[in-house]
């Protein structure tokens, strides 16, 4: 498959593009908008692209509310245009974190941001890509991602460990979701899967992503 | 009370001053230069860009509520920068300054895209919004999730009026048909009162700190419903434009 990837200065997709860089054709670009040309050049005839949004501290507000936004409207746009099936989007778990923490929360309840900013840049990505899926002209699939762990160990609560990350975007960018049997002329294009690794009496369901995704996450002792 | 007005080089800022301005104090503000305009001769005018958060915090302070009427509907940049960013702007200032009382303003698109428009009747402002990816619509619609968030979060209270066709009593519309009529539409003074209406509410009928009207006139297609402007806000259309689907009413 040929792949195309935004946000390459974060760890994760440099790691992404190396993992599925192994069987698949991948290319990628830090900004979208900044790099508009030569990003129209590596999604020509792309099968998938998998967009998130940058982590840097340093950016300001501004160009965190464009990149959510306006990059996500742009480049979803670009996507229909050159007949791009396949869209996904890494956002973060942390968009339900203002639930009970007792509650176990799954793709069913609604978002909850607040407006600190990696929430509320995340959660209005997903709005705008939501707005696509619901016209059908693109398979949308939302991964909301734990906190990713680099080390053996974590104290998060919903913690991702790499090589479970890299399981998850693999598997999504990779398997086709057959439409609902109630509906099966229906393209199925929204998804929303939680992915975090295996923990004891987690807050987070993911047996949506296990069970259409095949995800096989580790367990973890924390 | 004092209000800030956003985005005032519109056609509706006229009718909205005049239905606020006996009762309260204004501060008319847009991004072009207003101060030579006789219609605000008697207001506090600024020039202010709403996509400029230090031009709006500084806009909004001492003020008691803010009147969001800015709007791009063709440029990509410049409608995510105005009508998405503009409500951040707008919300941060507001949060700031301790102004609990926003009026945000869009069509009826926000709520009710093309996947309800052309399929359903009996539309009313309560349902989950489905904007649809038309520029002018998702960018309201987005500027309008995000004033939802911040009203969520941090106790201030977002009071959404929604219009389609902004008509003046006797204007001719813009259709192939002049005598076409489009079932969500007000009369321009009628819409100028909704404002006054939602600077007036008390928070306490308010079911949620962000909630959303139909500003239209009382229609008898039953497509969509003003019912909650009227029973809420107390908003009352003295234009229903009999003359345009009642026979009797022609001539």
């Amino acid at each position: 498959m040929k792949i195309f990837l935004t946000n390459s200065q974060s760890s994760l997709i440099q790691t992404t593009e190396q993992w599925l860089g192994r069987i698949h054709s991948v290319g990628m670009v830090n900004d979208f908008l900044q790099e508009e040309n030569q990003s129209k050049i590596l999604m020509k005839n792309a099968d998938v692209v998998i967009h998130s949004l940058s982590d840097d501290t340093e950016t300001g507000i501004k160009n965190k509310l464009e990149e959510s936004m306006e990059q996500t409207y742009t480049l979803l746009s670009l996507c229909i245009e050159m007949g791009i099936k396949r869209f996904l989007f890494l956002g973060t778990l942390d968009v339900l974190n203002a639930y009970d923490p007792d509650y176990i929360v799954d793709e069913m309840w609604k978002p909850k941001p607040t407006t600190e900013m990696k929430l509320l840049t995340n959660h209005m990505a997903e709005f705008v890509c939501k707005e696509f899926g619901r016209e059908h002209h693109i398979d949308i699939r939302v991964l909301r991602l734990g906190e990713i762990c680099w080390e053996n160990q974590s104290p998060s609560n919903s913690p991702l460990f790499v090589i479970d990350a890299l399981q998850a975007i693999q598997r999504a960018v990779e398997i086709d979701l057959p439409s609902p049997s109630y509906i099966p002329n229906v393209p199925n294009t929204w998804n929303i899967f939680h992915i975090q690794s295996l923990t004891a009496n987690m807050r987070f369901k993911i047996s949506k992503a296990e069970d259409e995704l095949g995800y096989t996450p580790q367990k973890v002792e924390l | 009370m004092k209000i800030l007005i956003l985005g005032a080089n519109g056609m509706l800022t006229p009718y909205v001053t005049h239905a606020l301005e006996k009762e309260h104090e204004l501060r008319i503000t847009d991004i072009s230069d207003l101060s030579g305009d006789k219609e605000y001769k008697n207001h506090e005018v600024l020039q202010v860009d709403i996509t400029n958060l230090e031009e709006v915090m500084s806009a909004s302070a001492g003020m008691d509520a803010i009147i969001n009427l800015a709007v791009v509907r063709h440029d990509l940049k410049m409608a995510f920068n105005v009508n998405s960013i503009g409500c951040y702007n707008m919300m941060v200032a507001a949060q700031t300054h301790n102004i609990k009382r926003v009026i945000n303003t869009g069509p009826h698109w926000v709520v009710s895209g093309q996947s309800y428009e052309k399929y359903d009747f009996d539309i009313h402002p309560d349902i989950p919004t489905h904007s649809g990816t038309g520029l002018y619509a998702i960018t309201k619609s987005s500027g309008q999730e995000i004033c939802r968030i911040f009203a969520e979060n941090h106790n201030m209270y977002v009071i959404n009026l929604l219009f389609c066709h902004l008509r003046a009593p006797f204007e001719p519309r813009m259709a192939v048909r002049p005598d076409d009529f489009w079932p969500f539409s007000v009369a321009k003074n009628d819409a100028g009162t909704s404002f006054l209406s939602a600077i007036n509410v008390d928070f306490k009928k308010l079911a949620s700190s962000c909630e959303s009207f139909f500003i239209t006139a009382s229609l008898p297609h039953n497509q969509y419903s003003n019912t909650k402007a009227k029973e809420i806000l107390n908003w009352h259309p003295s234009n229903n434009f009999e003359k345009y689907w009642k026979r009797s009413a022609k001539n």
